[in-house]
């Protein structure tokens, strides 16, 4: 009978880690590059859904072992591959190319605020589909070969007993599966720190920085949103008392958004205008906005909480935007959301979480999975419509005589509820091209939904938010803010659903004493 | 051959590695049969003239229910007689001008009582009826929705937007209390006549079964 032929343990293991990790890495990267506007469009089979950031985060491990056992393996193996030239040239281009891959991503995972981020991820998009290519062609040339010259890279061979290799060999996967341990288990404690020094002075919430200047801050790069193509470095400060913790967030936007889905009279009647409202994808007719969310682990994509595509989630309805749901698997996290105009007139935020995905609502037009508001019994904003049409809308409330002008002299198009009356054909006598706005402003929140303070402004290009939250609400839809904790930042630039975000999170450190 | 089924075996693998990892999450998050929320065909949204409106459509007025052949009154953000915060003290043929709660007309408020609303509803043959009155408490139970999301009121999903979280009026009288139902904790609950609650109303009229074969088509707008 033949020998089979076959290879090292370590190029075998090595070898099929190797091809785990590439598939896992391009699929669930794929999905990754949903909102990207360089992606190529993918069938929805080469494209996984739900928390595949988690996948991405699992294959980036598994490389760091490839890579860790590769080089222990380089330096020991006993003799080098017996592979022809040719086929070395496109194994030596799969190593560059990978080498470059794993490198590109841990630059935009570590995200440092001076990173070219959106070509970084440019690049290591287009460089996993080279890879595709090389991979092929590797596969091509393998393949032609008869079957037992490339079968011996997946069957271990038995090795010459030489206790010392062995040892170190051991030793060297050891080493491996405990760094690649340590980095999962302990990324989190390479978190930027945000940290929150004993409050001096009085803080007003008005949306200055001036309590703020001998404060240091500390900056997190913030990539994606509206249109796939922004990067912002978004700064932070903390301040706290024994009750208190105050933020400050300033972020660059070079305009001020403050108009919401306003109404348009036509021939035909109201409509709103809106590009993408009736798919959740608003983007251009709304107002800026800046969400934190606070969790108590630092995984990648969100803390676990977004799952991407357009079913994530079975059982449930698709997605409208087909773009996913953020919800949790277990736990919540906090989510506090600051709107420029709906909640303009109140120096306060909505206050939210992500949940895990609430009951299937066969009535609504519109599920959110675990993204919720926190209960409110009252307060707040309204929408004035009566039910959202992506034609024509018949409004809910229709400003008062002396409303008018009162609106004509505000930043931002809303309106009081107790400036407006309910709307009856008879008074709607205005003419074609009329303006009316959406919001209409309640008075303050009652319920838990309006546990966070906030006023923000903006001033040549730059947006300050000050925020004043009680250190622990004793509400079960809020987490408590001590130390540990990690804060995720998300702009939004006149989008609805479409935010920035940053890889990693700040953990919080709550400096005690004075 | 080998490239071409990997990936789609892949990708088979992580989306049930993804929904077994959703499973262990708990997410059994198809409402139990049982509950309200879950019946696909329970409900029927109708306008204020009793017509059908598909299930993620609006905006309707009154909430057909097929399992107990009752039709439930919307209420509204407008301070008119629909009111969602509009308050009623319980009608007691003794003492019919005692007028407890406080309800919007409109133009501000007036105080009022139970059977103002009913004499309304019926007069002006609201959503196709002029049968309704305060409902039974048992068929106000049939309206607690123990799966609604943590936080909200314990009716339907989306159905009845505007719900107090709240002690609402039924018509069970005994030793001078009524019985009421929380649409906050959907307890069961007893006030006297003279308190201000919420008020939710009924109707059982007959020609309602013609709701009952209506389809609840899914169209999106
Ligand atoms: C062969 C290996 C890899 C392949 C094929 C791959 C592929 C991809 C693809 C296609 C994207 C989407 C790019 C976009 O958003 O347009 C992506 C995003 C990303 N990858 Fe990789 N990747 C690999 C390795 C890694 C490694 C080792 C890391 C290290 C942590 C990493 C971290 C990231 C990050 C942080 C993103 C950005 C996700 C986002 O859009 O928010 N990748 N990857
Ligand atoms: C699934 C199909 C694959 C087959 C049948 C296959 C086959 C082989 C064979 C036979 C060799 C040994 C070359 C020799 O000794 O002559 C090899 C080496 C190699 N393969 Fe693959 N391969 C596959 C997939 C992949 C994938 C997906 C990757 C990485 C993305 C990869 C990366 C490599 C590398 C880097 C080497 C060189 C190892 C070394 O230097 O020791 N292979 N492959
Ligand atoms: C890896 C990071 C993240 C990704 C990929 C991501 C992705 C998404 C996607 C796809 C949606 C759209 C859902 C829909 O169409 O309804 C969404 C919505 C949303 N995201 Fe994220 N997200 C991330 C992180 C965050 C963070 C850190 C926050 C909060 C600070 C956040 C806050 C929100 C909010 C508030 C919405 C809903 C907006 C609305 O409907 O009004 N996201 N996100």
């Amino acid at each position: 009978m033949k020998k089979i032929r076959t290879s090292h343990v370590y190029i075998v293991v090595t070898h099929l880690l190797a091809i785990i990790a590439f598939f896992t890495s391009l699929l669930s990267g794929f999905r990754l590059a949903q909102d990207s506007d360089f992606a190529i469009a993918l069938p929805a089979l080469f494209m996984p859904q739900g928390d595949v950031y988690f996948w991405h985060g699992l294959s980036a491990l598994c490389w760091l072992l490839v890579v860790i056992l590769y080089l222990g393996f380089h330096f020991l193996r006993p003799q080098p591959l017996r592979i022809s030239p040719k086929r070395h040239r496109v194994i030596h281009l799969l190593y560059l190319l990978l080498a470059l891959s794993f490198c590109s991503g841990v630059l935009l995972y570590l995200a440092l605020p001076n990173l070219p981020y959106l070509f970084v991820q440019f690049c290591h998009y287009w460089l996993a589909l080279l890879l595709i290519v090389v991979v092929i062609w590797h596969l091509i040339q393998h393949l032609q070969l008869p079957i037992s010259q490339w079968l011996k890279v997946f069957i271990p061979g038995r090795q010459p007993s030489n206790q010392r290799r062995y040892l170190v060999l051991s030793a060297a996967a050891v080493v491996a599966i405990t760094v690649s341990y340590a980095v999962s288990i302990f990324y989190p404690k390479l978190s930027p720190k945000l940290v929150s020094k004993p409050k001096h002075v009085a803080i007003a919430l008005d949306g200055e920085a001036t309590e703020w200047q001998h404060i240091t801050g500390t900056d997190l790069l913030v990539a994606q949103g509206a249109k796939g193509a922004i990067k912002t470095v978004i700064s932070a400060k903390a301040m706290h008392d024994e009750s208190v913790i105050y933020f400050l967030f300033q972020w660059q936007d070079s305009s001020e958004n403050l108009t919401h889905l306003p109404l348009i009279k036509t021939a035909a009647g109201w409509q709103v205008q809106h590009n993408g409202f009736g798919q959740d994808d608003e983007i251009g007719n709304y107002e800026d906005k800046f969400a934190l969310m606070i969790s108590d682990n630092a995984r990648f994509g969100a803390a676990g909480s977004i799952h991407l595509g357009s079913q994530p989630l079975d059982n449930a309805p698709p997605s409208r935007s087909g773009r996913g749901y953020h919800y949790m698997q277990q736990g919540m996290a906090d989510m506090w959301q600051w709107k420029a105009s709906r909640l303009g007139h109140m120096a306060v935020l909505d206050d939210d979480h992500f949940g895990q995905p609430a009951p299937v609502c066969q009535h609504c037009p519109r599920y959110t999975a675990g993204y919720q508001a926190d209960p409110k019994d009252s307060g707040g904003y309204r929408m004035n419509w009566q039910w959202f049409s992506e034609s024509t809308v018949v409004p809910l409330r229709l400003p008062t005589a002396d409303a008018w002008q009162r609106l004509a002299q505000r930043k931002r198009f809303a309106i009081s509820w107790w400036d407006t009356e309910p709307y009856s054909e008879h008074l709607d006598n205005y003419p074609v091209g009329t303006q009316l706005p959406s919001v209409l402003w309640l008075d303050s929140f009652d319920g838990d939904r309006g546990d966070v303070r906030a006023k923000a402004q903006w001033h040549k290009g730059t947006w300050t938010l000050e925020i004043a939250r009680d250190r622990d609400t004793y509400s079960e839809f809020d987490m408590a803010l001590t130390s540990g904790v990690y804060l995720w930042p998300a702009t939004f630039d006149a989008s609805q659903t479409q935010h920035s975000y940053p890889q990693r999170p700040w953990q919080l450190v709550i400096q005690e004493g004075s | 051959m080998k490239a071409l089924l990997l990936p789609a075996g892949l990708t088979q693998v992580l989306r049930a590695m993804t929904i077994s990892l959703a499973a262990l999450g708990g997410l059994g998050c198809d409402v139990n049969s049982h509950s309200v929320a879950g019946a696909s065909s329970r409900f029927t949204k109708l306008t204020h003239q009793g017509e059908a409106v598909a299930a993620k459509s609006g905006p309707w007025h009154c909430v057909y229910d097929q399992v107990q052949g009752l039709m439930w009154e919307v209420k509204s953000v407008q301070e008119n007689a629909h009111y969602y915060k509009s308050t009623y003290s319980w009608f007691l043929a003794e003492k019919p001008s005692q007028r407890l709660g406080s309800c919007g007309v409109g133009q501000g408020f007036v105080p009022c009582h139970s059977e103002d609303l009913v004499r309304l509803l019926n007069q002006i043959n609201y959503c196709g009826s002029q049968q309704w009155r305060v409902p039974t408490a048992q068929e106000l139970t049939s309206l607690v929705n123990d799966a609604a999301y943590p936080g909200k009121a314990k009716v339907p999903a989306g159905l009845f937007p505007h719900t107090v979280k709240g002690p609402y009026w039924s018509s069970d009288f005994h030793h001078s209390q009524i019985t009421t139902v929380h649409f906050g904790s959907g307890e069961i609950g007893r006030l006297g006549p003279n308190n201000a609650a919420w008020l939710r109303l009924v109707s059982s009229d007959d020609s309602l079964k013609q709701h009952a074969a209506i389809p609840t088509s899914d169209t999106l707008h």
